[in-house]
């Protein structure tokens, strides 16, 4: 780029292909996938879900089995999934939603999508000014809070928000770049946190870690007033707590730029770093703060007492790693909506929104809502792109209809949609599940089903009838 | 600019070894905490200069 052009000119340069296939030349080696998925699975929030198996009472064979299995799930579906999915088509989930919906529900997909990737990066940005707030002196809301504390503690969401809106705004690259940086080192840090935590436990020797992750760590019985996580509990948040992201194929955004369908082995780093060692790591260092008798330890204060000042910057980091992605990916949701407007301009909007909703600590206090509500309308999506992609060239029907017939709705992706998330909330609510996520693979698997039921008789017996939708 | 990216190695072997050394009983949890920020500060001072930047 030449030094002397503006930035508006350099920022309309970058092209993110959000409505065409990536070129050839623009794609990425697996180093890329590497940094990027190690650093968005490092998260601040990793300080918050470690504890949680501690405070639910999850035995330690449990959790180390829940969570090896249960990883190893969450990497195949990004490898035999989304990754296949993105490199065929080489388009953002947005962009192949609507040539086989149609503009009518890619346009409710997308705006709640960008809804909820916002909610999810206003609670990063919380994670990480909840860690400078402990810095600088300056109270910060609790994990039950639902308003801002000070005007102190907003200008501090403010500054980290501007921050992660501005790398987005300049796109995969720079994305990319801003989590290979911080990718080597944070892993480390919880890595070493933990380990230098365990003397504080009893654990003299590594011989000895077993007995102690037993009897004071992964104890096997609950806090008081929560409820008891089982192995199956651990595998399953293991697998789909981003099952948006695999499943739900929300990370071709990602994958498109991958040279080969297997760099969605890339995501075993972001698993087995993030989602295992960073999840026991936090899970031992919640057990020393609970042996000092603090109770309910925050994420900066559970990374102050590990790794002191270098665990503070951790998380603030962590949270600024996951939050970048998270905006990226929403500026691309709402791309798809204003398809005229400059993405980086959308993209710094979107970085606004996601601050000014950050200034509600509530965010943060309902994430696995958030996360829950996000699977239960995603992962129907993927499965209805999934069986388009793959499944119909081999049964003779209509890929991409919606832009084949010019549709406006394709109502075979909507009624598949639509019965899928309300078949699978209302057996949430029969069973009584503990997670929502419980649900999210019947959701998945009906879905595909109902989509494939739905467009064979569409295609077969009222194709005459589609034409009444089209477009002028 | 070779001599800065093993500062950066440095840093993080800085980052990582004072655990294992609290772990082995050879190093006390406060020195753990000193060690660790300058190999944390030492990492992130210096692999902007090279980490996204090819051939180097």
């Amino acid at each position: 780029m030449s030094a002397n052009k503006s930035l508006n000119e350099q920022l309309g340069e970058i092209n993110e292909y959000e409505r065409e296939p990536v070129p050839t030349h623009a794609v990425k080696g697996f180093r890329s996938f590497v940094g990027m998925v190690a650093g968005e699975h490092i998260a601040g929030t990793e300080f918050v879900i470690g504890p949680l198996f501690v405070l639910h009472g999850a035995a330690a064979i449990d959790v180390f089995w829940g969570l090896l299995i249960g990883n190893l799930f969450a990497t195949l579906s990004w490898t035999l999934f989304c990754a296949p999915a993105a490199v065929k088509t080489r388009l953002t989930i947005f962009y192949q939603l609507e040539k086989i919906s149609g503009k009518i529900p890619v346009t409710l997909y997308n705006v709640v999508n960008a809804l909820l990737f916002c909610a999810v990066a206003a609670a990063m940005i919380g994670v990480s000014a909840s860690a400078l707030s402990l810095v600088l002196g300056i109270d910060a809301p609790g994990l039950t809070d639902y308003y801002p504390t000070s005007i102190s503690w907003a200008l501090i969401i403010f500054l980290i928000g501007s921050v992660i809106a501005i790398v987005a705004t300049f796109g995969f690259d720079r994305v990319s770049s801003f989590s290979n940086l911080f990718a080597p080192w944070m892993p480390l840090v919880f890595l070493a946190a933990g380990l230098a935590s365990l003397p504080s436990l009893g654990v003299e020797s590594f011989a000895s870690f077993w007995q102690v992750a037993e009897q004071t760590i992964w104890t096997g019985i609950p806090a008081e007033g929560q409820t008891k996580y089982t192995f199956w509990h651990i595998f399953i948040f293991a697998w789909l707590c981003n099952s948006a992201m695999h499943l739900g194929l929300a990370d071709m955004s990602i994958y498109r730029y991958a040279k080969k369908a297997r760099y969605g082995l890339a995501s075993a780093f972001g698993m087995y770093i993030g989602h295992f060692m960073a999840w026991l790591a936090s899970g031992i260092l919640c057990a020393v703060a609970l042996q000092s008798g603090n109770v309910n330890p925050t994420p900066g204060e559970i990374a102050f007492l590990g790794a002191g000042w270098a665990g503070i910057i951790c998380v603030v980091v962590a949270g600024w790693t996951t939050a970048n992605p998270t905006i990226y990916r929403a500026g691309l949701a709402v791309q798809a909506l204003f398809p005229r407007t400059a993405r980086w301009r959308l993209t710094l909007g979107v970085g606004l929104l996601a601050t000014i909703l950050a200034c509600s600590p509530a965010f943060v206090a309902k994430l696995d809502q958030f996360l829950g509500f996000y699977a239960l309308c995603a992962t129907p999506v993927g499965a209805v792109v999934l069986v388009d992609i793959f499944l119909f060239p081999r049964l003779g029907l209509q890929s991409n209809l919606a832009e084949q017939k010019k549709l406006l709705i394709n109502w075979s992706v909507l009624i598949a949609w639509l019965v899928s998330i309300s078949g699978s909330y209302l057996l949430y609510q029969y069973l009584e599940a503990d997670f929502y996520f419980f649900m999210a693979v019947p959701g998945f698997l009906a879905s595909g089903l109902i989509y494939l039921l739905s467009a064979y008789v569409q295609q077969r017996y009222l194709s005459p009838k589609i034409s009444k939708h089209a477009l002028d | 600019m070779r001599w800065i990216k093993w500062l950066s190695y440095l840093g993080l072997v800085l980052t990582i070894l004072p655990a294992f050394l609290v772990i082995a009983g050879r190093m006390s949890f406060d020195t753990y905490l000193e060690v660790m920020l300058v190999g944390s500060l030492l990492y992130l001072l210096t692999a902007p200069w090279w980490i996204n930047r090819k051939g180097v």
